[in-house]
């Protein structure tokens, strides 16, 4: 073998066992210098041969074995595919579901944002303001869900990439072991069928990516602007001054937000339970009765244990009446009676009835339709 | 026409590749080294490529079917394989399975 040949010949193994393991490299190389050689015996000898010829057939062997980077492939032996079809549905799944619960409150908090940075110019005219503020909330509220959408499918795609990696070895692992056995596999049963719901007991998919989308708008504005939840009132006639009154008591937000926060994590956790469920059962209605009393509790503590609403309000108010500013006023007095203690009760009395009633309907759709064999044409899909 | 070539190349791809690790045991009783493996395999009608066969042997010895030696004695160093022990029994089994299977494809095939 000509120098220049050999040289041809280490190249090519280099351009393999490059991509491979740094473990296997050193063997592969062997072995393929071996395989080179016994190849390139067989398309000439090298006594009768001379050097153009041996050239020839080392161009020839080198090609027959192919693009080094495919021969690397075949050694790795690995999945050339991200994310496999035994997971690709769910994925799939999954991604839609997360990009709308993240689309619509990065949306709807960049719109949120835009409105609550009015500030009024004297010299602007109103449409002039108008176009200002829609393009600013279309610039804003595209790059915003573009970037939060992208991010959310990084993440997702990469969790979903590991696991099926995971897998991959983990199926591995087992063939290594049991491969004797493999002829007599654990056999699927169809014990383990489950049976249709009722179309009653199934819960609309909708129904919770829609509540999901709410809980997080309403945290993302509890946690990002809570000046939101205030009232403005104009104090002169040419709506050049604001006054923004907060309704929630500024002074006790530190302790008021986490019990906000709370209750919305709780609520989460049960819808995402109820979409992944997808049926009324079991699960779901543990999940329903602990997070319908846990809501109860912190509804209580919120609104009777801590001052949640902010003492300055009625002063304010009063000022503001005494001002003159009688536009505002009946609003103002619905939203000062919140102070008093009925008003509270009533809220109170609300969520105590509204989630004893999710709770009582979910216990009674789960034992009326929930787990049980049904007639055909009940079913449910 | 390039569309039919192209499924039938697929599907003959498809069927050589499963009766590749049957053919590859079936010559592992002794030990024997990757080309001369080629050429055996050639000789009986079964061919294969080298850039198949050397990452093959290299997954089966993984799996525990096959075992390796680097013989030095020679003019160069080779790699000779032979089938352990558990190779001995999946070939037994491979091969009885292929047996049926054969027999079956042959009924029908000739019904056709």
């Amino acid at each position: 073998m000509s120098q220049r040949d050999q040289e041809w010949m280490e190249q090519y193994i280099y351009q393999v066992v490059r991509r491979l393991p740094k473990g296997q490299r050193e063997e592969v190389g062997m072995e393929l210098r071996e395989l080179i050689g016994d190849m390139l015996e067989q398309t000439v000898s090298e006594e009768k041969s001379d050097s153009t010829q041996r050239s020839e057939a080392m161009k020839k062997v080198l090609a027959e074995l192919g693009d080094p980077a495919e021969l690397a492939k075949r050694y790795r032996d690995e999945a050339d595919y991200l994310i496999g079809p035994e997971y690709y549905d769910t994925y799939i799944w999954f991604l839609k579901v997360v990009l709308l619960c993240t689309l619509i409150p990065t949306l709807a908090m960049s719109l949120l944002e835009e409105i609550g940075g009015i500030s009024v110019g004297v010299e602007q005219s109103y449409i002039g303001i108008v176009v200002e503020k829609i393009t600013a909330c279309l610039v804003n509220g595209i790059t915003n869900s573009l970037i939060s959408c992208v991010s959310v499918f990084g993440v997702i795609t990469l969790v979903f990439a590991v696991m099926e990696r995971q897998k991959v070895k983990l199926e591995r692992k087992i063939t290594g072991n049991v491969i004797v056995d493999s002829m007599g596999k654990k056999e699927w049963n169809p014990g383990e069928l489950t049976s249709i719901p009722h179309k009653k007991a199934i819960i609309d998919r909708g129904d919770s990516i829609v509540g999901i989308v709410f809980i997080v708008i309403f945290s993302m504005v509890l946690i990002m602007a809570p000046n939101f939840f205030s009232l403005m009132i104009n104090v002169t006639t040419d709506s050049k001054d604001m006054l923004v009154i907060p309704i929630f008591n500024p002074d006790q937000w530190n302790k008021i937000l986490p019990l906000f926060v709370l209750g919305l994590l709780i609520c989460l956790v049960e819808e995402v339970l109820k979409l992944i469920m997808g049926v009324y059962c079991r699960a779901v209605m543990i999940g329903c009765i602990i997070s319908g009393f846990l809501q109860m509790i912190l509804a209580g503590i919120i609104l009777k244990v801590l001052p949640i609403w902010n003492p300055e309000f009625k002063a304010e108010y009063v000022q503001q009446a005494l001002e003159g500013n009688g536009g505002a006023e009946i609003f103002v007095r619905c939203i000062t009676d919140m102070q008093s203690a009925p008003v509270s009760n009533i809220i109170l009395a609300v969520v105590i009835i509204s989630t004893l009633a999710d709770i009582g309907v979910t216990i009674y759709r789960t034992l009326r339709y929930g787990e049980k064999f049904w007639d055909k044409k009940e079913y449910g899909y | 026409m390039g569309e039919e070539r192209e499924i039938l190349d697929g599907l003959l791809l498809e069927l050589r590749r499963g009766t590749l690790v049957l053919s590859v045991l079936s010559q592992m009783k002794e030990p024997r080294y990757g080309y001369a493996l080629v050429q055996g395999l050639e000789d009986k009608g079964i061919p294969i490529d080298p850039n198949t066969l050397y990452p093959l042997l290299r997954r089966l010895e993984k799996q525990g079917l096959l075992q390796s030696q680097w013989e030095t004695g020679g003019a160069k160093p080779r790699k000779y394989y032979r089938r352990t022990e558990l190779g001995d029994q999946i070939y037994k089994k491979l091969k009885e399975q292929w047996q049926q299977m054969a027999a079956g494809m042959k009924q029908l095939l000739e019904l056709e």
